[in-house]
């Protein structure tokens, strides 16, 4: 099961409902590494998620995770994926141990000693009701399952929205400490850039079911910078060459995709270095091209 | 698939302990009838209602307290569904069949487990009241352990074929509705036929009397239904292996059916546009744009 690149490989992926369409979306998790998906509400993250998953089913394109085929070996390619949802999926009825003894027959790799580890280190009661567990205390309850059965890859569906920053940064750490084996792998989708800034191999952003960026977040980060002028010098700058400009009082800030050249085709002007929050932001833009 | 049988279980653990609970105390109050009839008040009565109270009330014990059991049955369809189980389920490497067998297995564990206890609690109540252990009961008990389970089955299809609660709850009401009404349907015609009987039965008795020939009436139809009852009984006695095979047949259909409803995706079995579905006017969608992204971070 080692011999494969990419923990995900997603190509051409389409979906369509009624007023939405998942369009021909294709992008690589590398092995070993954390990939940041981005976008808004509605951009299509949690339907590439659950396609992944096999929950939904796609209308075309194909899914291989550690290199098969999804669905042709989902139950064997379920063994070692772990998924962690923006809502806890467990009946509030149940308490940790209850979830244990119901998990370890499930999952072959499962561990009770990670399992109650975990929870020791995060500090949730064994023996209280998930019913009567606080929004953060229900994912990291998520977070603990997902990790105790040595699963290969971890997938995320907004798993830190709603977590106070304290709380979302132990869960980073852990994350962290979770790829520490160059066999594991994160896809997290998240609204939270910051985020995925501070952890992310790299990122792919999508919007209204399209894909508008993949790659690497440095190399992103990189080739990705905002001009800030004047009105006046903005008029000078050809449409093309930027994503997206906000237009404001004392002066405009655009979007470029192409620092370097366009550094080299405007010479004088200022390009600051942009966030993956700046990017999402003049992305989403792009169709008006001109905002405020 | 132990870990599925356990949640169900563990999940039914309350409802277990309720149906327990009216269980005993249905119980309990039967004892004290029996009591009553020996020592308390009952055995002031004249003999004959003393007999008749007592009577009816072991075959209550006997047969009805048994639909206290009812409630055993795991009903975690539905909560799989509010508590989001059934999308995790879905990224678990346990497959259709494994998710309904074990719905099925855990029912039949708990049916079970009610039998035995029923059979045992049969024969202490056999001993108190007196009466023979007859050798239909335990077929009766099976029967209706049988139709139980029946009945979960197919709710268990209709809420995978329909996942949503209200949904499938009318359908499966609508179902044994329908059911009942035949039935009923069947035990009033049936009726006609035993009133004609009767009075033609008291027609000619009347006649041979030299009566007139609405002399006894036409409502004595108790022999009739007796005959009936017996009738049955002796069909039940030589068939019975029709009904063993009707109840497999059933319970096989029921879990293919139930598997091929429960692989379907969750997009294509209408789930996730159906439960964000708004109450709107007819009219709404003249006048507001189509709302886009159905089914997107849901």
């Amino acid at each position: 099961m080692s011999d494969y690149e990419n923990a995900i490989e997603i190509k051409n992926i389409t979906k369509h409902y009624d007023g939405f369409t998942l369009d021909n979306i294709s992008f690589n998790v590398p092995k070993g590494s954390i990939m940041g998906f981005i976008g808004q509400n509605g951009a299509g993250k949690s339907t590439t998620i659950n396609t992944i998953l096999n929950i939904i089913k796609a209308d075309s394109g194909e899914i291989r995770v550690f290199g098969k085929d999804t669905r042709t070996a989902d139950a064997q390619i379920k063994q070692d994926i772990s998924a962690v949802f923006d809502e806890l999926p467990f009946h509030e009825q149940l308490n940790a141990k209850a979830l244990d003894r119901i998990l370890r027959h499930i999952f072959k790799g499962w561990s009770s000693e990670t399992f109650f580890g975990y929870l020791e280190r995060f500090q949730l009661p064994v023996k209280k009701k998930f019913g009567q567990f606080s929004k953060g205390m229900k994912m990291k309850l998520q977070i603990a399952a997902a990790l105790s059965h040595n699963a290969k890859l971890l997938i995320m569906d907004e798993a830190t929205t709603g977590l106070d920053p304290v709380v979302r940064n132990e869960i980073l750490d852990i994350f962290l400490e979770y790829l520490q084996d160059e066999e594991h792998s994160i896809l997290m989708s998240s609204h939270i850039t910051s985020d995925l800034e501070k952890i992310a191999d790299s990122v792919t952003f999508i919007d209204k079911g399209r894909l508008l960026l993949t790659g690497y977040k440095d190399e992103i980060l990189e080739t990705h910078g905002v001009v800030k002028c004047s009105k006046a010098d903005y008029e000078n700058i050809e449409k093309g060459d930027i994503i997206s400009a906000r237009i404001g009082d004392y002066g405009v800030e655009a979007m470029v995709s192409d620092k370097q050249s366009v550094s080299r085709k405007y010479s004088g002007l200022v390009i600051d270095p942009t966030t993956l929050e700046e990017i999402m932001l003049f992305y989403v833009n792009r169709e008006k091209k001109e905002w405020s | 698939m132990k870990g599925l049988i356990f949640k169900e279980i563990y999940l039914s653990r309350k409802r277990i302990i309720i149906s327990l609970s009216i269980y005993f105390f249905l119980m309990l109050i039967c004892v004290l009838v029996k009591l009553s009839a020996v020592y308390g008040n009952l055995r002031l009565l004249s003999e004959d209602a003393v007999r008749n109270a007592v009577t009816v009330t072991f075959y209550l014990a006997v047969f009805c307290s048994v639909l206290s059991f009812a409630g055993f049955i795991a009903d975690n369809i539905n909560s799989d569904i509010v508590s989001h189980w059934s999308n995790f389920q879905r990224s678990t490497p346990m497959t259709e069949k494994q998710v309904v067998g074990a719905a099925y297995i855990s029912t039949g564990i708990m049916l079970l487990s009610m039998l035995v206890l029923h059979i045992f609690m049969t024969l202490m109540l056999c001993a108190v009241f007196g009466e023979t252990f007859r050798s239909y009961y335990i077929p009766a008990f099976f029967a209706f352990a049988f139709i139980v389970f029946i009945g979960y089955a197919y709710r268990l299809f209709c809420f995978y074929r329909f996942r949503q609660q209200k949904k499938a709850q009318f359908v499966y009401s609508v179902t044994f509705f329908c059911l009942y009404l035949s039935l009923c349907f069947a035990a009033y015609s049936r009726m006609y036929v035993y009133k004609d009987k009767a009075s033609a039965h008291n027609a000619q008795l009347a006649e041979k009397m030299g009566l007139p020939s609405d002399a006894f009436g036409t409502m004595d139809i108790g022999p009739f239904v007796k005959q009936d009852l017996i009738a049955v009984r002796d069909l039940i006695k030589s068939y019975w292996w029709i009904i063993v095979l009707l109840f497999i047949t059933l319970t096989v259909v029921l879990y293919f059916v139930s598997v091929k409803a429960l692989k379907r995706p969750f997009d294509l079995a209408g789930q996730i546009t159906q439960d964000k579905k708004e109450k709107k006017s007819i009219f709404s969608s003249l006048s507001e744009p189509k709302k886009a992204a159905k089914g997107d971070d849901s």
